[in-house]
């Protein structure tokens, strides 16, 4: 897709990128709901709005599904606008801010379109959010005369607003026809899969369309595509044990060369599944364990970046403590990581090898945002995801306000990037594994290719073996800096944050058996 | 929903073919062929299985949907979807005891099971459809097995039941196969035409939210069992309807809407003819707006015809059915009543499900065969005020051992006895005009400040659990007072609240004036599309009540289509 983007920092220089076309009717319907929002949203002796920020999104899903053979659908096409916004009352420094009830108000409208429907779903939307910031803002107050909080921060520390506009093509459709073909053509292999009970292959294509503004000038426009092949299989092993196996494969769009180049990656699993057919059951085992990109990606989100974002805690309402905050905030400076693996958060990148990425350029506060070093080569937590609302009295926003559960902004990460400073090829890094496991005089080691698809690697000669069965148990912080080595090859993962991290090598995890009962064999043979 | 049933009735269209005639073969229809052979062979190993899966069916249900929301000039939703779900009923034990019936606490597993959805079932390929119909029935077979183990473990614990009929009938064989073309709406027409009328609130400020919608579901379904029966029925639903909601300042809630049932878009109603609707649903929400409220008190009132269909449905029309006359955990009102006068001499009520259209419009509620495979036949559950009947699916109850074809069900719920075509006919009837007189006269003679009109009723609940009164409470729309001197008022916040052997035994007089209802109705098996057919009808007295407020205000400003005179 052509990007033409347009930054402007108030304030300061106007930096233009050709001449992309904001959406007149959106930002003209959030502007005059917003003024209106402004001077004339008030209940008599109460708090006025001080801040008021709205989105769009547009949201467009394409999919087909084929099984065996046979098209289905999970979901129609879909297309719909959802409205969301932020209205704040009180002041820079004491306003409804930063306080949470025990259930957090959370607010998207669904929307037709059309200027009027705007407006419409705007002043719904602002009249919900205004009398929800006036609630909060006087519990916040109670709050702190109850806590005896007398210094507290701020609730604002102010930035320059950004303006990014990127233009924004219409969507199309992809070619139905072919991808509804090419999907039935695969799926029906499953079926020479003899013991595969069900072999289902999906292709969606998601655009996310968002436009921003708030009342302080901030403002922008920005799209994303995607696209992706998901493949899962079905099946009994021959002891009962029932197996679901799926894995999605990014492409760049749904062309006849990225199907093609698809099929070879669907062999694959296909290879994997009948390594899986039959594969013992593995026992409990500690030691180095190799995880390929998939698998690291579990390990890191679970054990780093799911917990890495909520940066500045709420007030919340008979807590004192907010359990939601990141646990990270009390570390900045300490070495959480092995050294040698750098990681960054770039919310300004748009792709990496094709797939395209979320990119922001101003978050949903409008600020411009900024790369991060989440973790320097020294293996130290070196900043977080910050908005303006400050951590500490020295403050300043990186431009990390990001919608995190889709509703609520909050302190996020956007694209991170796993980066070794020394990455090892793959060989390289079973090399090594094997190293550690002779080192160890084990009879084998694992290598992890999602978090419960493990390979036996035997030490004596080096052969594989898949096992079934297996999960790795009690993770903790403590096995980040356990990590021995990275790869070379990264792999991009899509989620919240997009993760784009290599194979790593982990000195010691326990790796112990699921808890699973056989389910019984068919009463009647496939047909 | 354990302990009220809530059931509305939304106002949606129902449009079904005329004179439905059986028009194909059912074992030349592909989707049949392959769910029949499949069938056998997978029953014939799951009869000798122990326990025994001793009755299996499957059905298949082709359905194309669209959906149209607009509102303040623009298009929310414009979706066309075609999905084709397959379902399989393994009934595990015997009729006497099976994995179906209800457990003590008033639980009950869903026993059909949906296994997959399919957008296009190819012909070329009958072995993927095979598989999964395979699939589906392996799993439905284990989870009956186990459910029956659910239901045997309770019956040993539970107290002995009041009803010990069996758990099953077996459906009487049937062949039956008719299909129709699927309908090509004009979409965008309709498109263009909602969005111009969109724009009919503008300038008002009682409108705080309006809707404008349509909808059209269509399609055919295909029920094998092992019984050996083949049925191939099509439906068809199209709606167009629209709604504007207000609040006063005390917190009501008001609402006028109006939908329409039709078989094609072109016998919607003009543009013209909608916005003249339009604009006196906007009247009537004004003048509910500015309206007095109104004040607990008991009266005489008359139910207008629709309004009076909704009543039968809600306050009888569910306890007539079936399966609450068995299960401990229901109120049973009606249960020993069977012969027994419950009503008025003059008043009958049965449910004909097989009638297509009344006065030439329409009827959601119609159908051919239930969803368990039996053929719909009238049910007359009151006969010049005698109870006679109960409305059956294939679960017997107490002197009813045979289903008269109301086991119905939403995809992928279980079925229980549910209405189709409900009626109210009064055998003794006077113009409506003589019906007011009436009204005046007997407001008269009881001393009472005035009588009620309800106009329009919107829906409600019916509590019919044990342990809870058997109580109603309805929430009409639009109703108004006619005092003495005839002068008539419209009051808000009006609620009719009774109990059904009462209110039904106050009837007084009936109007000659039928009218139908088309909704869907809402309880344990889901959503099914029914319709209600009755006159209006003079009640000596009906229990008025306020409705319920809401605590949050009306928002601060006025909506932006109140205030925005023109396009933008």
């Amino acid at each position: 897709m052509k990007r033409i983007l347009c930054l402007l920092l108030l304030g300061s220089a106007t930096i233009c990128f050709g001449a992309p076309v904001e959406n007149e009717v959106y930002f003209r319907a959030m502007k005059d709901e917003m003024n209106r929002t402004l001077k004339e949203l008030r209940l008599p002796g109460e708090a006025k709005p001080f801040y008021v920020a709205y989105w769009i999104r547009e949201r467009f899903q394409f999919r087909r599904e084929a099984s065996l053979g046979v098209l289905s659908t999970i979901t129609p096409l879909e297309q719909d606008w959802l409205v969301q916004g932020v209205v704040e009352v009180g002041t820079e420094q004491d306003s409804s801010r930063g306080f949470a009830r025990s259930e957090e108000m959370k607010i998207g409208l669904w929307t037709p379109v059309s200027y009027e429907a705007l407006r419409t779903q705007l002043w719904k939307l602002s009249n919900r959010l205004y009398l929800d910031s006036l609630e909060r803002y006087k519990q916040k107050k109670a709050y702190l005369r109850t806590k005896n909080i007398q210094n507290k921060l701020p609730d604002w520390v102010p930035a320059k607003q950004g303006v990014s506009i990127e233009e924004i093509t219409p969507w199309q459709q992809p070619d139905s026809a072919r991808l509804e073909a090419w999907l039935q053509k695969v799926s029906a292999w499953g079926k020479d899969v003899k013991f595969l009970e069900n072999f289902t292959v999906f292709g969606e294509e998601m655009r996310r369309n968002d436009y921003f503004l708030n009342s302080l000038g901030g403002k922008f426009q920005t799209t994303l595509t995607q696209n992706y092949i998901t493949v899962s299989a079905e099946f009994r092993q021959p002891d009962g044990y029932r197996e679901r196996e799926s894995r999605q494969f990014l492409v760049k769009d749904f062309s006849v060369q990225q199907l093609a180049a698809t099929e070879q990656k669907i062999q694959e699993f296909f290879t994997d599944m009948q390594a899986l057919y039959g594969a013992k059951t593995g026992e409990a085992y500690v030691g180095p364990v190799l995880y390929k990109p998939a698998a690291a990606k579990s390990f890191l989100k679970i054990l780093l970046f799911n917990e890495l974002n909520k940066t500045v805690p709420y007030f919340v309402q008979d807590n004192d403590e907010d359990m939601q905050a990141s646990p990270w905030r009390k570390k900045l400076g300490q070495r959480i990581l092995s050294p040698g693996i750098a990681i960054y958060d770039r919310p300004q990148e748009t792709e990496f090898e094709g797939i395209g990425l979320m990119h922001w350029n101003v978050d949903f506060e409008g600020v411009p945002t900024q790369e991060l070093v989440l973790v320097g080569k020294n293996g130290r937590l070196e900043q977080l995801p910050l908005g303006q609302r400050p951590l500490a009295k020295k403050h300043a926003s990186n431009g990390h306000i990001f919608l995190l559960d889709e509703i609520a902004p909050r302190e996020g990460l956007s694209n991170v990037f796993v980066e070794p400073e020394h990455p090892l090829t793959d060989e390289q890094m079973e090399e090594k594994l094997l190293a550690r496991c002779q080192e160890l005089e084990l009879e084998y080691c694992y290598i992890a290719h999602t978090s419960n698809d493990f390979e036996r690697v035997y030490t004596k000669d080096g052969h594989k073996e898949r096992i079934v069965g297996l999960e790795d148990a009690n993770l903790s912080a403590r096995s980040l800096r356990d990590i021995e080595a990275a790869g070379g090859s990264r792999k991009v993962f899509l989620g919240w944050p997009i993760l784009i991290t290599p194979s790593l090598l982990v000195n010691e995890v326990e790796v112990l058996p699921r808890d699973r009962k056989p389910g019984r064999k068919p009463f009647i043979a496939k047909p | 929903m354990k302990k009220i049933l809530i059931c509305s009735l939304f106002l949606f269209i129902c449009n079904l073919a005329f004179g439905a005639q059986p028009n194909c073969k059912a074992t030349d229809q592909f989707p049949l062929q392959v769910m029949q052979a499949e069938l056998k062979r997978n029953f014939k190993t799951l009869k000798k299985q122990k326990p025994p899966i001793y009755y299996l069916s499957y059905t298949y249900t082709d359905q194309d949907t669209y959906s149209l929301w607009v509102d303040a000039n623009g298009i929310g939703d414009d979706t066309a979807d075609h999905t084709g779900y397959i379902e399989v009923t393994a009934r595990a034990g015997d009729e006497k005891t099976d994995n179906t019936r209800f457990l003590s606490n008033g639980d009950r597993a869903d026993y059909v099971y949906m296994r997959r959805e399919i957008s296009q079932l190819n012909e070329k390929d009958p072995l993927a459809f095979r598989r999964y119909l395979w699939n589906a029935t392996q799993q439905s077979a284990e989870r009956a097995q186990s459910d029956l183990d659910k239901v045997k473990s309770d019956a040993q614990t539970s107290a002995e039941r009041q009803d010990d009929s069996n758990d099953f009938v077996l459906p009487p064989k049937s062949s039956y196969c008719r299909t129709q073309e699927k309908v090509e709406a004009d979409t965008q027409r309709i498109k263009e035409m909602l969005v111009r009328l969109s724009n009919v609130t503008r300038g008002h400020k009682e409108v705080l939210y309006s809707s404008f919608d349509f909808s059209i579901r269509q399609g055919t379904r295909y029920f094998v069992d092992s019984v050996g029966s083949q049925i191939v029925t099509p439906f068809l639903w199209m709606r167009l309807s629209y709604s504007f909601e207000g609040k006063t300042a005390d917190g009501l809630e008001l609402m006028r809407s109006k939908s329409y049932d039709v078989i094609s878009t072109d016998e919607l109603p003009d543009e013209d003819s909608l916005r003249q609707d339009m604009e006196k649903s906007l009247a009537e929400l004004n003048e509910l707006t500015n309206a007095p409220e109104a004040e607990p008190i008991t009266v005489p009132t008359i139910l207008n015809n629709r309004a009076m269909a909704v009543f039968v449905h809600e306050v009888l029309g569910h306890r007539m059915e079936g399966h609450r006359q068995k299960q401990n955990s229901f109120g049973k009102t009606f249960t020993d009543k069977i012969g027994q006068a419950v009503t008025v001499p003059f008043i009958s009520i049965i449910d004909d499900a097989t009638l297509e259209t009344f006065n030439g419009k329409p009827l959601r509620g119609f159908y051919e065969y239930d969803d368990e495979g039996v053929k719909v036949r009238p049910v007359t559950l009151i006969e010049n005020g005698v109870l006679r009947e109960f409305l059956m699916g294939s679960s017997p109850i107490k002197g009813f051992s045979a289903s008269n074809g109301h086991g119905r069900r939403q995809i992928g719920n279980s079925p229980v006895a549910r209405m189709g075509v409900t009626r109210l006919i009064a055998s003794e009837t006077v113009p409506y005009e003589e019906l007011e007189k009436q009204l005046i006269e007997e407001v008269k003679r009881q001393g009472k400040p005035y009588g009620y009109v309800i106009d329009d009723l919107s829906g409600g609940f019916t509590q019919i659990y044990s342990g809870r009164a058997q109580v109603f409470k309805l929430t009409p729309q639009y109703v108004y007072r006619i005092y003495p001197d005839g002068r008539k008022e419209v009051v808000r916040g009006a609620d009719i609240v009774g109990t059904p052997l009462v209110s039904f035994s106050q009837i007084k007089a009936a109007a000659s004036d039928d009218a139908v209802f088309n909704g869907t109705c809402g309880a344990e098996s889901g959503w099914v599309p029914v319709s209600a057919i009755a006159p209006s009808v003079l009640l000596k007295s009906l229990e008025i009540e306020k409705t319920a407020k809401s605590s949050s205000k009306p928002p601060v400003l006025p909506a932006p289509m109140a205030i925005l005179k023109e396009s933008k």
